[in-house]
C-alpha cells in the first residue's frame, strides 16, 4: 500500500488496532455506509467513518474517550456492507477493550456497569441471574431509582410470568467457569 | 430422525425471560419426534458483554459448553438464542484453527477428542434437517389469513454466522409459509431491535423497537415472528411507548399452535400484548 509521510507517528495507533484485531483502518476509503446504514448513528458522537478517519489520523483519545464505541450494538450492518471488507464490529470491539486497556474511563458508564455486572453474575453462578444481575445493575447506576415506575411494572410484570426467578440456577462445576476468569485474555490475536 | 438424540443448549435467557420460548422448542420437538438432550451442566456463553470487555471469556465459556457435549456424546447441538449460536461457533472455530487456542484450552480445560459437535440454531436445523414435508405433516390448524412479518435481527450477521442470506434471510419466512401464514415481506427484517442496550440505554432501543414497530403496523402485520429473546422482549416491551399493540411471538410458539400444542402450553399469556385476542378472532384458538 502507498502511504505518503511520517508512517511511524501517523500510523501507529491505526497500527495498534490492527495488531490486535486484524484489521488494517487504512483501507477504508471514507465511503460512508457503515455511517448511512448504522441503526444507532442518530444517537453516536463520533460516526462509524469518521472512527475509521480518526484511527488513520491516530487520535487515539478521541476515539478512545467517545460513547460510539460503547453504544455500537455489534448488529453488524456496517461489517456486512463494508465494501472494503472491513470488519468495523470488530474495531469498535476492539476499541472498548483498549479504552479499559488504557485505564481510561468509559465514556457510557452505563453500559460499561451493565456488561460488568452480567459478567460477575456469570463468574458468580456460571450462568446468568437475571434478577440478580439487575440488582446489581442498578445499585451500580442508581438507574432503577431514578425510573422508579417503570422499573416497578416491568418487574413486576415478569414477576406475575414467573419469568422473574429469586434464586439462581448454579452450574455445579464451578472450576473451569472460575479459570475462564482468571486465564482469559482480553484479546485473542 | 426418531430415535437419533440432539443436544440441547437453552442458553440463560430460557430459564428467565424467555421461558415459553425454551417450553414451545421443546414441546415441538417432542412432537416431531426428535429427542432432545440437554447439555449436562451447561453455563452461560458470555453473550455481547463477553466480547465487548474480552475477546476470550465468551469463546472459552462457550468452549466448555462445546467440551460438556462431547463428554455426554452430543455430536450436534441446538440452540434458540442467536447470541448463544454465535458464540458457540466462535468457540467452535477458535479451537478448530488455531493452535495455540486449542493447545492451551486443552490443558486449561481438557481437551475435545475429534471435531466439536456440530452447531445449529434453531432456524437452520428447521431448513437443512427437518424440512417442510415433515413440518406440513404435523400441521394440524393451519394458521390461514394470519399475517405475519418475520423478524430476524442480527442474527445472520453475527460473525462466524453462515447462514441464509445477510441482507435478505429467508428461513423464518420459508418455516411461517409451512404453517399456512400469510407471510408479509417487510424491508425491516434485519434492522437491529436496540439488542442489550435495552437496560442501559433504554431510550434508545425505545427508538429502534418503535422504529420497528411502527413500519410492522404500516405493512398491515397482525403479528411479528422472532427467533431471538432479546428481540422478544425489546418489541414486545416497547409498545407503550412506539403506541403500537402487535403480539410479538416465538416462531416455535406459532408452529406449536399450527401443530396442536394445547392452548395453555403455547405461552400466550407470557408477552405484554397477549395475542390471545387476535387468535380468537382469527378462530385459531
Amino acid at each position: 500500500m502507498l502511504r505518503i509521510g511520517p508512517q511511524t507517528e501517523i500510523t501507529s495507533f491505526a497500527r495498534k488496532v490492527e495488531e490486535l484485531c486484524g484489521e488494517d483502518a487504512f483501507k477504508c476509503i471514507q465511503c460512508g455506509k457503515c455511517s448511512a446504514g448504522c441503526p444507532i448513528a442518530p444517537f453516536m458522537d463520533l460516526l462509524p467513518h469518521q472512527v475509521m478517519k480518526l484511527i488513520q489520523l491516530s487520535s487515539e483519545e478521541k476515539v478512545l474517550s467517545s460513547s460510539t464505541i460503547w453504544i455500537c450494538a455489534s448488529c453488524e450492518t456496517c461489517t456486512t456492507r463494508c465494501p472494503e471488507s472491513i470488519d468495523i464490529a470488530k474495531v469498535m470491539d476492539t476499541l472498548r477493550k483498549l479504552c479499559l486497556e488504557r485505564g481510561m474511563k468509559p465514556k457510557e458508564k452505563e453500559v460499561y456497569a451493565f456488561c460488568t455486572a452480567f459478567l460477575n453474575s456469570v463468574k458468580k453462578h456460571g450462568r446468568l441471574f437475571e434478577a440478580g444481575f439487575m440488582m446489581e445493575f442498578n445499585a451500580a447506576t442508581g438507574k432503577a431509582l431514578k425510573e422508579m415506575g417503570e422499573s416497578i411494572s416491568l418487574g413486576f410484570h415478569l414477576w406475575r410470568r414467573g419469568k422473574l426467578g429469586f434464586l439462581p440456577s448454579y452450574v455445579s462445576e464451578k472450576g473451569p467457569i472460575r479459570k475462564v476468569f482468571e486465564t482469559a485474555k482480553r484479546f485473542m490475536k | 430422525m426418531r430415535g437419533e438424540k440432539l443436544g440441547y443448549y437453552p442458553g440463560c435467557s430460557a430459564e428467565g425471560t424467555s421461558k415459553e420460548f425454551d417450553s414451545t422448542l421443546r414441546e415441538v420437538f417432542f412432537r416431531l419426534g426428535i429427542l432432545l438432550e440437554e447439555i449436562p451442566d451447561w453455563n452461560c456463553c458470555g453473550a455481547s458483554p463477553g466480547h465487548a470487555l474480552s475477546e476470550e471469556v465468551g469463546a472459552a465459556l462457550s468452549y466448555l459448553n462445546l467440551l460438556k457435549a462431547k463428554r455426554a456424546g452430543l455430536e450436534e447441538i441446538l440452540t434458540p438464542c442467536p447470541s448463544c449460536y454465535a458464540n458457540l461457533l466462535k468457540a467452535s472455530h477458535f479451537y478448530t484453527t488455531d493452535p495455540d487456542v486449542s493447545k492451551r484450552w486443552g490443558e486449561t480445560y481438557g481437551p475435545i477428542e475429534g471435531d466439536p459437535p456440530r452447531v445449529y440454531h434453531l432456524l437452520d436445523y428447521l431448513i437443512e434437517r427437518v424440512g417442510k414435508d415433515k413440518v406440513g405433516g404435523y400441521v394440524k390448524k393451519p394458521l390461514e389469513g394470519l399475517k405475519v412479518v418475520p423478524y430476524y435481527g442480527c442474527l445472520n450477521r453475527f460473525p462466524y454466522v453462515e447462514m441464509d442470506d445477510k441482507e435478505n434471510p429467508v428461513f423464518m419466512d420459508e418455516v411461517l409459509s409451512w404453517l399456512g401464514a400469510e407471510v408479509i415481506s417487510w424491508s425491516y427484517k434485519n434492522n437491529c431491535c436496540g439488542a442489550g442496550l435495552s437496560v442501559p440505554r433504554t431510550d434508545i432501543t425505545r427508538e429502534l423497537a418503535s422504529r420497528l414497530l411502527n413500519a410492522a403496523r404500516a405493512y398491515g402485520a397482525d403479528l411479528i415472528s422472532v427467533v431471538c429473546p432479546l428481540c422478544q422482549f425489546n418489541l414486545d416491551s416497547q409498545q407503550r411507548y412506539a403506541g403500537t399493540k402487535i403480539p410479538v411471538l416465538y416462531l416455535t410458539q406459532l408452529m406449536g399452535l399450527a401443530i396442536g400444542v394445547r392452548t395453555e402450553n403455547l405461552g400466550l399469556s407470557m408477552p405484554f400484548v397477549e395475542p390471545t385476542g387476535l387468535l380468537q378472532e382469527r378462530g385459531l384458538i
